[in-house]
This record gives C-alpha cells, structure tokens and sequence, in this order.
C-alpha cells in the first residue's frame, strides 16, 4: 500500500513537471505516436509483396506492435529508470535512495517519467484497436498482456542493469541486452532460426513481450496465459532477488550527484 | 575553408577515442544485420521465388548493409545544439571567427568517418558470412564511397538544421525522430524504393531522404554509370538547398536569440 | 578612447509562467501565460585600455546576458555599445579575432585529445600564420608552464591543468581584451593563487583588458582595479575594488577553536555570531578595531587551537550593496513625497 502510495506520487509529480513545457510535451508524445507509426511502414509494403510469413500478417504484426508499444509505455512512464539502472549504480545515484525509507529499487526505478512513452502507450492502444475487430473482453485481455510486458521491460531492465554491482562499465551492455529485446521483440519469433528461437524465451525473453502476447490476442488459450504469467512472476522475483543481492555488496561510486 | 577540414579531421581523431561507444556501436550492426538475414530468408523462403522486385536474398541483405553503414554512421549533433541553444552555451563556439552552423557539420562529419568505417567492416563481415557472396561490383563500390560521402553531408545539413529549431520549439527530438522514421521509410532504409507501390515510389525519388539511404546502396548492388550520375547530381542539389536552409535559418536564430537566465 | 563602451544597453525576453498544481500545468498546456522579464536594464559605462574590471552581481542578475551582447552573441532589445570600435552584434566575426574568452564551467579543449590539438585548431580557426604560431605557443607553454601536459588527453588533467590549458588556449590570437568567466572555480586556495598571477602577469605584459565576472571574492581583490555590481540588470555600484572593500567588506570573520570555554571578549566592534562549547564565530567590524589588534588579544587571553580569520563571502557582500541600494530609494521616494 505503502509502495503504491509512492508510485502514484511520483507519477503525478512527474508528469505534472512535464507539462510545465507545455510545446515539449506535445511534442514529444505525437512525435512519437507519428515515430511508431511509420515502423509499420515497413510490414505494411512487405505484407503487399506476401500474403503471411509464417502464418503472420499485417495484422497480427500490428498487434505484437500494439502490445510491445503499449508494455514498453507503461514501463517508461511509471518506471523511468528501468532502462538506466546502470548508470544509477555506476553513477552513485544509489545512495539517494538508501538513505530514505522507502523500497530502493521501486523508488529508484519510478522517479523518473519519460515523456515520449506517453505516446507509445497512445500508439499502443490505437494500434491494436485498429488491427481487426476487437470485442470489450479483448481489450480487456491486451491491457493485461500489455501489463505483463512492461513488467517484464522492467524487470529484464533491472536484471541487466544490476550487472553493474559487479562489472565495472555495465552500462554498454545493459543497453545492448535491452536493445535486443526491444528490436527482436518487434518480429514475429517464428522468423528466426531455431537457435536464436531459444535465445528468444531464455536469454533475452523478446518472445514473451511481442509474438506470445500478440498471439494469445488472436488465438486465446488458458495454458499459454499461465506460462506467460508465471514467466512474468518469475522474472520479476529474480530482478527484485538479484538487485539486493548486489546491493548487499554496493560500495557508492566518487561521483557524488546533487539531486536539485 | 580549411579550419572546417580541420575541424573534421580533430572531431575524426576525437571520436576514434570511443573505443567502448564504437564497440557497442559494431555489436548493434551486427544484431541488426543478424534479424535481417533471419527475416529476409524467412521471405524468400515463404515467396517460393528467387527475386523480389528484381533483388535476390544476397542482393536484398547488402543493400540493407549499405543502407545501415550510412545510417548508423550519422552523427546526432543536433542533439549537442539543441542543448547549447538551450543552456546558453552557444557563447563559446560563437565568440569565434567561423560560422557556427558549418563548424557543427564538420564536426559531425568528423564523427562519422570513424563510425562509417567501422560500420562498413562489421555489416560487410555478418552479411558476407551469412550469405556466402558479395553481391555487389567494384565500381559499384567506389559509386557507393562517394554517393556515402555525399549523403553523410546532406546528412548533416539536416541535422544541423534540426538543432537549429531548438531556438523556436523547446524539444526538438521528435523532430529528429520524424526525420529518421522518413529516412526508414520514404528513404528506403529497410526496403528498397522498388519494393514500394508505384505512386509512393515516384513520390520518394523525388524527397531527399532517398539520396541518403537509398541511393549510395542501390548503386553498390546494382551499379549503373547513368543512374548514379542522376542521383549524384540529386544530392548536390539537396546539398545545396539545405546548405542555403541553414545559412538562412542561422540568420533569423540570431535575430532572435533569446537567453534564459544570465 | 574607451575599449568598451555601452549606452543605455537593454535587453528584454519573455519567460512563460506556470500556475501551481496539475490543473495549472493543464491550463499552461493550452493556454500558456507570459511575462517579460527584462534582465539588463540601461547599462552605461565604458573601459579603458588595460583596465581589470570585476562584473560582478549575483546568479541572475543579468550579467552573462550583458557579457553575450559585449562579444555579440545577443541582439539587445535597445541601445548601443562599442567594443574596439566595432558594434558587437553587427560585427561579430571582425571582433571575434580580438576577443578571447574563458568560460570556467565550459571547456574548449577536446575531452579526448591533448591540449596540443585543440592548440592546433585553435590556430586554424583564428588563421594563424604557421611561424608565429609556433613563436606564440611556445611563449605561452613556457609562460603558463604546461609543457609537461601538452600530449596529455586532457581528462586525465586535474582540473588545475585544464585551466591553465584552457586560458593560454584562449590568448593563441593575443586577443586585446579577455573575458574570464568564473576562472578559479572549483580550484584549490595554491592554483588559485597560480591563475590569478598569470593572468596579472598577461595583463601587465601585454596590456589585455581584463573582464571578470567571479563569485570568487578573492579574485576580485586580487586581480581587479575597478569592480561593477549589477543587480536587477542595473548597474548599481562603479568604482574602485578598495572603495568597494572599504564601502563593503568592512567586516571579517574569526572562527576559533579554544581550549578552554568562551568567556566573552570585550572589545569595540567585535560581535558573537556563534558559540557553542569551546568553538566560537565572530565577527569584527575593521572601520572600528583592526583585525590584527583582535587576533593579537584573542591569543593573549585564551588557549586557542585553531584560528580562521574569513572574508564574508562575495554573495554577501553583494546582498549587502543591494540592500543599501533598497533603502536609498526608500529615502528618496519619502523625500520626493
């Protein structure tokens, strides 16, 4: 209750300093919108040239969009900082948070919004609503796909990012490792050979925030549903374990930074 | 003329420092390179034909290898006008003798020769690896040296253009963001402008964005001595209209130069 | 004839204003309210040739905006000025050539590259002839003794370093007037020292004019002859640095570790500002009993282990003219009624 006291605090005073620019924040939620859209571009020539790939198509590839746009949004508006744990620990920003009473990872993860992931949830939603008919339950279940994928965004940010308690320059290969999620997250998983296919639900998870979201969407089934909570669940377990884990051995970087 | 050439050649030197940055820039190059192999294979395979719009899976792969080298080598210098603009910074770089619109270009062409190397190696190493041939010619290589070296200017212009909107509106990266979305799609940056309907494709040969993306790559995999005349001259021309853009815009930035604070 | 010259320098921009609480940031999303802020308000004043003057004035005052308009940066909103004969604004690249610049919060040297490269730019830039280049740099190298550093990537210098760097950087084109702005930041009290002699040295040698903006009270005293106070984008104090020392820092403060409790000090002109266990803060007006009288029976009468003896800082010292400043207007106004 506490927790979530802090969440709602810090989202509302983070977008309320955002609209402070009101020019800026226009701008950058529909420079996003308008960003996101023209990815589409691409599958939208392709799937004119062919009918599916690997019994994907137009609108099934709008829909893995949908839910990877909308879970990457709601893991960048509520928690800012799940892509930049890194640079926190690298940076000694670590020790703001230790010296307050409040949970240090859920306070360092959500004090900070991004204003442009205000547009990919706009996006996200808009896209999946236009991919083919939808009925209210159907909604209903891509918010929760979509929830389950920025969790997921999150906690594979966090896990990422607290390599930096014990590698030094973390912060290359955190982005790297999010990168890849994001960018392999974005096509159908069935494209890939079958290596990297198991690459895709270990490793780096892009299967359970795009292809297994998206297809849940258009072919429900209860057992995938669970595997995908359950995976979720599990990711974020580890990423809350691991985080104290290196906390335990954190030592504050020599960069002190002033919080204004 | 050359103090800009210097400029170029110190921020060309600076930048070959980054050894992480660079590193973690080839690492992407790779990964990028890696889906399209899977993706394009995937295509090919699911079409049953050996062209698509007249590109086989070899020809398909380089030309997104060469479309990506260019891109991934553009330097993001608006981003560091866009902030000195905003902080007031802007005072150093201007109490000097030189124009500070074409300082930013050089500087950011100097960021991207090292880049543009790097990126070459890498997307020529997976693409060759994974396909098994070079599908391109060696004059079709030169054409692409030269055509790559225009677009980077053109390139910059724009950028630099981009940075300059920093004295009108507060954040200009969804601005940039357009930019480089035009580039993925109306320059040709994942598919190839014979891939498009017809009516788009005669609407993107004519915008700038092609001259970036599209043609150094299509002369590489498909070299033909009258076409790449016809897009060279295309990129002359653009750079010429934006160099102009910017003299002009720089002009009406100073007259309203406007400073937060003091 | 003055080297600087300003009449009536204006300079005017709008600000946007929020109201508070989301619904203020709302309304500011559609409907924006805005305000003129007018930070340099008529500047007049004018500088000689070989002068070293202190701009000084606290953060906001409009000090950097007035400094933007002198090297030409900044369009003012009304009057003139004259920097070597040249308007600023209208000729900027001409008196590029003979304006140098020191900003101590931004770097001109390449992060990643030695001094000696950003040198070498720096010559391109300013078309230096080859040879007297060469003549120049080793001049300075020797002067500012950054020999030892020239091929050092310049993150590897302690900032120190950098800043001896940095200044001899910004006199390659022998520029006849110099712009320091906040040189000694973050420097140790020995480098500090360091910086302001070579900067005196430059001054006295080449008679560049010297342009100070410094919170920094010590740089003031040291290296400046005149010092300007601006406040609200006026200028509210011109003149001498030992008229504005004795007008304004007529105080100091002693700060004293004893070893036995405090049992009062009587003396004239001596107050407690603090005092808590054996450690003490005073302070001590030098118009009416000299700091030395006040060390000297301090020592006489107690056990001290540790004395400091402090300027009050520039911001003080600036709240102090400012308030002066308030109450004189005050006076006028109630005569002028």
């Amino acid at each position: 209750m506490k927790t979530a006291r802090l969440v709602w605090g810090y989202v509302r005073h983070n977008l309320m300093s955002a609209m402070a620019y009101r020019g800026a924040f226009l701008l950058q939620v529909f420079g996003m919108v308008l960003n996101d859209v023209m990815l589409l571009f691409f599958w939208w020539v392709l799937f004119n040239r062919l009918p599916t790939l690997q019994g994907w198509d137009l609108s099934g590839v709008m829909t893995i969009y949908g839910v990877v746009a909308f879970g990457f949004g709601l893991a960048n508006v509520v928690c800012g900082n799940s892509f930049r744990v890194a640079q926190a620990i690298t940076g000694g920003e670590l020790d703001y948070y230790l010296a307050l009473p409040a949970d240090p990872l859920v306070h360092l993860l959500v004090s900070r919004m991004s204003i442009s992931a205000w547009g990919d949830i706009l996006f996200g939603l808009v896209v999946f609503l236009i991919a083919g008919p939808v009925r209210w339950d159907g909604v209903l279940l891509f918010l929760l796909v979509g929830l389950l994928a920025g969790l997921i965004m999150v906690a594979f940010g966090t896990l990422v990012g607290s390599l930096a308690f014990w590698v030094g320059n973390a912060d290359n290969l955190a982005m790297q490792a999010i990168n890849a999620l994001i960018t392999f997250g974005l096509y159908p998983v069935e494209i890939f050979p079958g290596v990297v296919r198991v690459l895709l639900y270990t490793l780096i998870p892009a299967a359970f925030v795009g292809s297994m979201p998206a297809s849940l969407l258009s072919d429900f089934d209860w057992g995938r549903l669970a595997v995908l909570v359950a995976f979720t669940a599990g990711i974020v377990l580890a990423a809350r374990g691991v985080f104290a884990w290196g906390l335990r051995r954190y030592e504050s970087g020599n960069l002190v930074t002033v919080r204004g | 003329m050359t103090r800009y050439g210097f400029v170029l050649w110190t921020a060309a030197r600076q930048q070959w420092t980054y050894r992480a940055e660079m590193a973690m820039r080839a690492a992407q190059m790779a990964l990028f390179m890696g889906v399209f192999l899977a993706l394009w294979s995937t295509a090919f395979g699911v079409s049953g034909r050996a062209e698509l719009a007249g590109y086989s899976l070899p020809a398909m792969v380089w030309y997104l290898a060469m479309t990506e080298t260019v891109t991934l080598s553009t330097s993001r210098v608006f981003m560091e006008i866009g902030q000195a603009v905003r902080s007031g910074d802007l005072a150093y770089t201007l109490a000097r003798p030189m124009s500070y619109p074409f300082y930013q270009v050089a500087y950011s062409l100097g960021n991207s020769v090292p880049r543009f190397m790097m990126n070459l190696l890498t997307a020529s190493a997976v693409v060759g690896l994974g396909t098994g041939r070079v599908a391109g010619s060696l004059p079709g290589f030169a054409a692409f040296l030269g055509m790559a070296a225009l677009a980077l200017v053109l390139d910059a212009l724009i950028a630099v253009l981009i940075g300059l909107l920093a004295f009108w509106i507060e954040e200009i990266s969804p601005v940039f963001w357009i930019y480089q979305k035009l580039l993925f799609t109306v320059g040709g940056l994942f598919l190839p402008l014979e891939m498009f309907p017809a009516g788009l494709r005669r609407l993107a040969e004519w915008l700038p964005f092609q001259f970036i993306t599209y043609a150094p790559a299509r002369a590489f995999v498909a070299f033909a001595p009258g076409e790449v005349l016809r897009a060279a001259a295309g990129q002359a021309a653009y750079i010429g209209l934006t160099a102009a853009a910017v003299t002009l815009v720089w002009r009406l930035a100073q007259r309203r130069m406007v400073v937060h604070g003091g | 004839m003055p080297i600087i010259e300003t009449r009536q320098l204006t300079k005017t921009f709008l600000a946007r204003e929020k109201q508070p609480g989301l619904s203020g940031s709302l309304r500011a999303l559609f409907r924006p309210v805005r305000r003129e802020v007018r930070a340099v308000r008529g500047i007049s004043f004018a500088v000689e040739p070989g002068e070293r003057v202190a701009f000084i004035g606290p953060n906001g005052a409009g000090k950097s905006t007035t400094i933007k308009m002198l090297v030409g940066i900044l369009y003012p909103t009304s009057g003139q000025a004259q920097v070597l004969g040249m308007v600023p604004w209208r000729e900027r690249a001409r008196l590029a050539y003979q304006i140098g610049a020191v900003f101590g919060q931004k770097s001109q040297l390449w992060y990643h590259l030695p001094p000696s490269d950003s040198f070498d730019l720096l010559a391109r830039i300013y078309e230096l002839d080859g040879r007297a280049y060469r003549q120049r740099l080793a001049y300075l190298v020797d002067l500012f003794e950054i020999g030892d550093y020239l091929q050092v990537p310049v993150r590897k210098l302690s900032l120190g370093e950098r800043m001896r760097c940095e200044i001899a950087a910004s006199l390659l084109h022998r520029p006849r007037i110099l712009f320091l702005d906040e040189p000694t930041i973050g420097l140790d009290v020995v480098v500090k020292q360091r910086i302001r002699d070579l900067i005196l040295e430059l001054n006295q040698q080449e008679g560049v004019t010297i342009f100070l903006t410094s919170h920094d009270a010590g740089d003031v005293e040291v290296l400046c002859q005149r010092a300007m106070v601006i406040n609200h984008g006026e200028v509210i104090f011109d003149g001498r640095v030992s008229t504005l020392k004795r007008e304004y820092i007529h105080t100091k403060t002693i700060s004293l570790k004893l070893g036995e409790p405090w049992q009062g000090l009587e003396l004239p002109g001596v107050e407690v500002l603090k005092h808590k266990g054996y450690g003490v803060k005073l302070q001590v007006d030098t118009g009416i009993v000299p700091i030395e009288e006040v060390v000297a029976r301090l020592l006489s009468r107690y056990a001290v282990a540790d004395i400091n003896v402090d300027n009050p800082p520039m911001e003080e010292i600036i709240a102090r003219i400012y308030g002066d400043t308030e109450t004189q207007g005050g006076k006028d106004a109630e005569t002028g009624g």
